[in-house]
């Protein structure tokens, strides 16, 4: 998997906010609002390919959390961010 | 012949090369914005309008989309240099302005096409984009807006066409105490060492409202109709996604695109957001005055 080219994160008053630029993302008007733990995920993974094992052992790294949480997590992100379709 | 004016604090001249009708019978809306010249270091943006000027060859730009802006197509094209070129067309689809922007919007180049009303229709569209994209880069955003004054503070309502954004404003005029409209649908807000204030402007929609006037922000309110009367104060992401799609903006060049998003964060950050779910009735207007003036 890797991040759509053009969702960039941006602070908006203190807010983690996804808003889509570019010529390719002309249609995508929806406005992605992320938690602490989202957009860290995001800022690590921008523009790379990625795996669930990625984005797990950036959380088990970072926060203090086992890696079977973890993959749970992981999956129901990897499935939002899906069905918002920022990710391909 | 060489002409100034100030919008929003910002100095534009337009040149006009040839044509045979004069700029101020083109623009009557710009008449109260008339200035004395200023060095060209002052400019916002220069804008000449040539009726020589031809469109880019098609091996050096390629299109971006037709927008369909209500009143007719704006055709976009982005080309190899940077620049722009745009492409105004009426209701009924005929050209009445080529323009061509370099990719700052700094230089400017128009040809008008057409009756008096067309080539007006035209050139005020071309200038009014012109205004969005340039002023992103200085802090200034135009937003589709009815603006009224109370108290020396701009109330901004913003609302899909149809709505009823002018119809609340009307009831702000008619019930509440030392009010006047400032523009009813393209006013500008431009932020000065953070703070924002917001400005009349030449494009006010149907409503002949063109006024140099300048008050500081109060709020920005979304109106939607419902049965009751409610306000709520809008949390920051909503706030973001109900404020954004009301400023100008080109959401395929990054550069601007960047530029209006911090202007639309740094609005927020000194300014409350509000919806107001309302009826077209004097308890609706009282009941936003009383909200959103508290602040």
């Amino acid at each position: 998997m890797k991040t759509k080219q053009g969702f960039i994160l941006r602070n908006v008053c203190g807010e983690n906010i996804i808003v889509a630029e570019g010529e390719t993302n002309i249609d995508f008007s929806n406005i992605i609002s992320m938690n602490e733990t989202s957009a860290f995920l995001w800022n690590n993974i921008q523009g790379k390919e990625f795996t669930h094992d990625d984005l797990v052992d950036l959380l088990t790294e970072t926060y203090q959390v086992d890696a079977q949480k973890a993959l749970e997590d992981v999956t129901r992100l990897v499935e939002n961010w899906k069905s918002a379709g920022i990710i391909e | 012949m060489d002409y100034y004016f100030e919008i929003a604090e910002h100095y534009i001249k337009i040149s006009q090369l040839d044509g045979n009708i004069p700029l101020l019978s083109l623009l009557p809306s710009f008449q109260p914005f008339l200035c004395d010249a200023v060095s060209d270091e002052e400019l916002l943006f220069g804008f000449t309008i040539d009726n020589h000027l031809k469109a880019v060859d098609k091996s050096r730009r390629h299109p971006i989309r037709t927008f369909d802006t209500g009143n007719g197509d704006t055709v976009v094209d982005k080309l190899s240099d940077g620049g722009y070129q745009y492409v105004v067309k009426n209701i009924n689809r005929d050209a009445c302005a080529l323009l061509i922007c370099d990719k700052d919007f700094r230089t400017c180049s128009c040809a008008l096409n057409g009756s008096l009303n067309m080539q007006s229709f035209g050139l005020n569209n071309a200038l009014m984009l012109t205004m969005a994209f340039a002023g992103s880069k200085r802090d200034t955003v135009l937003i589709h807006a009815s603006l009224v004054r109370n108290n020396n503070y701009g109330y901004a309502f913003i609302a899909k066409s149809g709505t009823g954004k002018s119809t609340h404003v009307s009831l702000w005029l008619r019930f509440i105490p030392d009010c006047d409209l400032m523009n009813d649908d393209n006013p500008i807000i431009r932020l000065i060492n953070g703070t924002p204030y917001i400005y009349g402007s030449p494009w006010s929609g149907k409503t002949p409202c063109y006024r140099k006037v300048k008050a500081r922000l109060g709020a920005i309110t979304q109106i939607a109709r419902a049965r009751e009367n409610s306000i709520e104060h809008l949390s920051v992401v909503n706030a973001f996604a109900t404020l954004l799609p009301s400023c100008s903006s080109m959401k395929w060049d990054a550069d601007i695109f960047n530029h209006i998003c911090s202007i639309v964060s740094d609005i927020m950050a000194k300014t409350p957001i509000y919806t107001l779910h309302c009826r077209a009735d004097r308890h609706a207007a009282e009941l936003c005055h009383q909200t959103i003036t508290a602040e």
